[in-house]
């Protein structure tokens, strides 16, 4: 994948060799890389300019939630930053946590290189069709009430435009591509780019029902088969 | 049977009860010696005694048969036809011809001979009494006579030697003679018949008289002159009678209390030492019935029951003249002196003794039954210490006392907690493990991703993805490990709705169908059983117990699922044919790492998937469990789940 221009991505992770890895495998895709191993060390670094995209793992050494921290103070000067977390901590609580502090996409450290790369460029892609608004270009997937916008993997219902992550678009993607075909768990991770067991695709199914029913009460497109998978109701 | 403890120590304490038995055993023994020391010494006496009456005194003694005994009465009876005055204590006896028709009794008094005949016959007819007497000198004196009525009558024979005095009796068919005859010529023979309307009773079958045999006044003065205290002695002639008085200073025998329980058990304990003859001064004969031995010259020790009740050891001596039996010296005494049963502090130690066995006997039977409920308390407490979600309890009932079962229950607390530190190591093993293990792991992941970027010949290639599959394996395992403490916060979590179980099923059957086509799905669907719960997290329980089954059925066999009620919870049933469960604890199927797989097949089992399918279980109010199965065609291993039924 092309990338223009140099971006800068800021790795915060605490374990050295790990954050070199990364470092290397972003650099071989021609991004600008920061290496920081905690919270100050990286604010330090963030003063004056704040990078494209920031990778942080929750657990900063001693600093067992200085993730969390970095992400509001980040998030706090910036709405747009891309963020992602990186983390060993794998439970559905600090999973949420983490979204809610507005982070874009929460990971856990199993993922492949190749997933995580694939999920940066998908960012980088969308921030970049968000800050050139002066070519929209249509390319929209529209089902009923539902319209996707691939470049901005952003989803629309009834007009009104739902906030999902990045696993969670890549989600309704798969999944209302083709209306009223089943989607077994497989297929599904394979489309988000990750590799999830079947509790975690369960809550993620969850989030997505929730935050559609937030904007319609009645929405109850996404549908359980059990013992298969997951069926976007047809039209 | 149980063998418990109370039963063990209630044999213990009935052996116990045995030592009234051996301290019963020990005074019949003691008895039994005393009693040989008693019989012996009364033996010595007795020859000793035989020894000092001289052959002159026993001369007199007659010893020809046949003879006839006549009585000593003391007090010159009355002449009125009837015996009871004679005071003998004994009847008339039968007579030796036609005895049925006469009965004859001789009595003897210092200055005259009395004779009793009793005679039957018909209402009018009157006897004719013939008496036939021998003098010391050999001369026959003989009677005949009949009375002509009844009262007294005086007749007399031709020399007038042989006088009669007579009462004669009679009543209806029985006629009775009292007759009172000269001892000067009836002293040596004496016969009597009587004839009855022509048919003859004789007391005598042969020509001669019966020999008569009588007190022996000579023989009494001598047995008299020696004296032995506390013994008796008497003679008795061949014939077994009496011939001189019971001689001694008799005390009366004491008599055995008979009123208590204890004593008569006693008496059982001790009943191979009462005799079974009893002492007859008239007939002493009858107590005798050795005498054939005694007339062959042997001494003879046995032991009579007099009718006080009391105990007497007799010796009885043959007396010897020129080898020849004149008669019999016997020599008795009371056993009561040694009797030990009738010794009142036996009794009263015997009372306490048993009272006390059986008190001994009921506080060791408490003592046990105390015991052994708190061991089993204890036991069932120790059972139950692991609850079904193996959690445990480390109290234990008991474990202040300060015996060897208190310090048994507290060695259990100890161990328990212990055993409750490890299971609870273990069950955030896996998670603590596989979060360890993340960063690690992330590391080589990396690392060999960036490996797998650079310019890599082919056989490096090869190995780089390799390495990628080992990782790959490594992550489903991390996850697999985290999955079940996920499943546990998920099942806590969750929302719960109604779940139509009926429809939940059907759906999944046919899912599986498809995912598991190498064994045939069957299902026995009840309608419209629903419950409170979580849709997925069910899902994910049947899902788990799904792939279990498949795991364990060979191709082509059936896998048969069951939905049906009973009173209060929804049953799911998993029937995998083909297949059985290993002997042992099938609750430990529901373990984390525990897994029944052989480890041939490729997939990972870690035995968590029926761990997490208990859990779920669980978190649904429910229960699991694995169980063999037969019904009708169906046999395997069944997996049921109970589920709370949603409440009307």
């Amino acid at each position: 994948m092309a990338v223009q221009a140099t971006r800068k991505v800021a790795i915060v992770e605490d374990d050295i060799a790990l954050g070199a890895n990364y470092r290397e495998a972003f650099e071989r895709e021609g991004y600008d890389v920061t290496l920081h191993a905690s919270r100050a060390d990286a604010l330090a670094h963030f003063d004056p300019t704040l990078p494209d995209l920031v990778i942080i793992d929750v657990n900063l050494g001693a600093d067992v939630e200085g993730g969390f921290e970095l992400c509001r103070a980040l998030r706090a000067r910036s709405a747009t930053l891309p963020i992602i977390f990186l983390t060993a901590r794998d439970s559905e609580f600090d999973a949420i946590s983490g979204l809610r502090l507005g982070a874009d996409d929460y990971l856990t450290k199993d993922i492949t290189m190749p997933h995580l790369l694939a999920r940066v460029a998908a960012l980088f892609r969308r921030q970049a069709v968000l800050q050139s608004t002066t070519e929209p270009r249509p390319t929209m997937l529209q089902k009923g009430d539902l319209t996707i916008d691939e470049d901005c993997f952003a989803v629309d219902w009834q007009s009104q435009r739902i906030a999902l992550t990045l696993t969670e678009y890549w989600l309704v993607h798969a999944l209302a591509r083709h209306p009223g075909h089943v989607k077994n768990r497989q297929q599904l991770m394979d489309a988000a780019n990750t590799v999830l067991d079947d509790n975690t695709v369960t809550s993620h199914i969850k989030r997505i029902r929730k935050k559609f029913q937030q904007v319609d009460a009645m929405f109850d497109q996404i549908e359980t088969v059990y013992g298969m998978g997951y069926r976007w109701r047809a039209a | 049977m149980r063998f418990s403890l109370r039963r063990q120590l209630l044999i213990i304490g009935l052996l116990v009860l045995t030592l009234p038995w051996l301290s019963a055993s020990f005074v019949r023994e003691t008895e039994l010696a005393l009693r040989e020391a008693q019989s012996g010494f009364l033996a010595n006496l007795a020859a000793g005694l035989a020894a000092s009456i001289t052959p002159e005194s026993l001369q007199s003694l007659p010893t020809d048969a046949p003879a006839v005994f006549a009585h000593s009465i003391k007090r010159s009876p009355l002449l009125d036809g009837f015996v009871d005055d004679w005071l003998l204590g004994v009847g008339p006896e039968p007579a030796q011809v036609n005895g049925q028709d006469m009965r004859l009794l001789i009595g003897e008094s210092d200055n005259a001979l009395w004779l009793y005949v009793e005679s039957d016959g018909p209402q009018v007819s009157v006897p004719v009494y013939d008496i036939a007497c021998i003098d010391a000198s050999d001369k026959w004196h003989l009677l005949a006579f009949s009375p002509e009525a009844p009262g007294l009558l005086d007749i007399k024979n031709e020399d007038g030697q042989l006088r009669v005095r007579a009462n004669w009796q009679s009543s209806g068919t029985q006629s009775r003679l009292e007759a009172r005859l000269p001892k000067t010529v009836c002293n040596t023979r004496i016969g009597v018949a009587v004839t009855v309307n022509g048919k003859e009773s004789r007391s005598y079958r042969e020509s001669t008289p019966p020999r008569l045999v009588s007190r022996d006044a000579a023989l009494q003065a001598v047995l008299s002159d020696i004296r032995v205290p506390g013994v008796d002695r008497y003679v008795m002639s061949v014939h077994g009678w009496r011939v001189t008085d019971i001689v001694g200073d008799r005390k009366p025998t004491a008599t055995v209390s008979r009123d208590t329980a204890v004593a008569a058990i006693y008496r059982r304990l001790l009943s191979e030492t009462q005799p079974s003859t009893l002492v007859d001064d008239q007939q002493p004969q009858a107590t005798l019935p050795k005498l054939a031995t005694m007339l062959r010259g042997e001494t003879v020790q046995l032991r009579a029951e007099n009718q006080a009740g009391g105990i007497m050891s007799i010796a009885a001596q043959p007396l010897l003249v020129d080898d020849t039996v004149k008669g019999v010296l016997v020599v008795r005494q009371d056993s009561a002196a040694i009797l030990t049963l009738n010794n009142p502090s036996l009794l009263k130690l015997t009372y306490r003794t048993v009272l006390l066995t059986a008190t001994v006997v009921a506080l060791l039977l408490i003592w046990a039954s105390w015991v052994s409920w708190r061991v089993r308390r204890l036991s069932k407490a120790a059972n139950t210490a692991l609850d079904k979600r193996g959690r445990l309890k480390t109290e234990l009932p008991g474990k202040n006392a300060q015996d060897e079962i208190g310090r048994l229950s507290r060695d259990f607390g100890t161990l328990l907690q212990e055993l409750g530190t490890q299971q609870q190591w273990l069950q955030t093993l896996a998670d603590k493990l596989s979060h360890e293990l993340r960063t690690p792991m992330a590391v080589v992941q990396s690392s060999l991703d960036n490996l797998m970027s650079s310019d890599l010949d082919l056989s490096q290639r090869t190995l780089g993805k390799r390495a990628l599959q080992g990782v790959s394996r490594l992550h489903t395992i991390l996850n697999a490990m985290s999955q079940a403490n996920r499943a546990e916060q998920a099942a806590r979590d969750a929302d719960f709705e109604i779940v139509n179980l009926s429809d939940l099923m059907t759906q999944l059957v046919a899912a599986y169908e498809q995912t598991f086509p190498l064994q045939q799905w069957h299902s026995q669907i009840d309608n419209k059983v629903s419950v409170d719960g979580s849709a997925d997290l069910i899902v994910q329980m049947l899902d788990k117990i799904a792939d279990n089954a498949a795991g364990f059925t060979p191709d082509d066999k059936r896998i048969t699922v069951i939905l049906d009620t009973d009173d209060s919870h929804a049953l799911i049933r998993l029937v995998n044919e083909d297949s059985t469960l290993p002997d042992g604890n099938t609750d430990a199927l529901f373990q984390t790492f525990v897994s029944n797989r052989d480890r041939s097949g490729d997939d990972l089992h870690l035995g968590f998937g029926l761990y997490i399918a208990k859990l779920i279980a669980e978190g649904h109010g429910g229960t699991i469990a694995a169980a063999n199965w037969q019904d009708g065609d169906i046999a395997g291993v069944c997996i049921t789940i109970a589920i709370p039924l949603k409440q009307a």
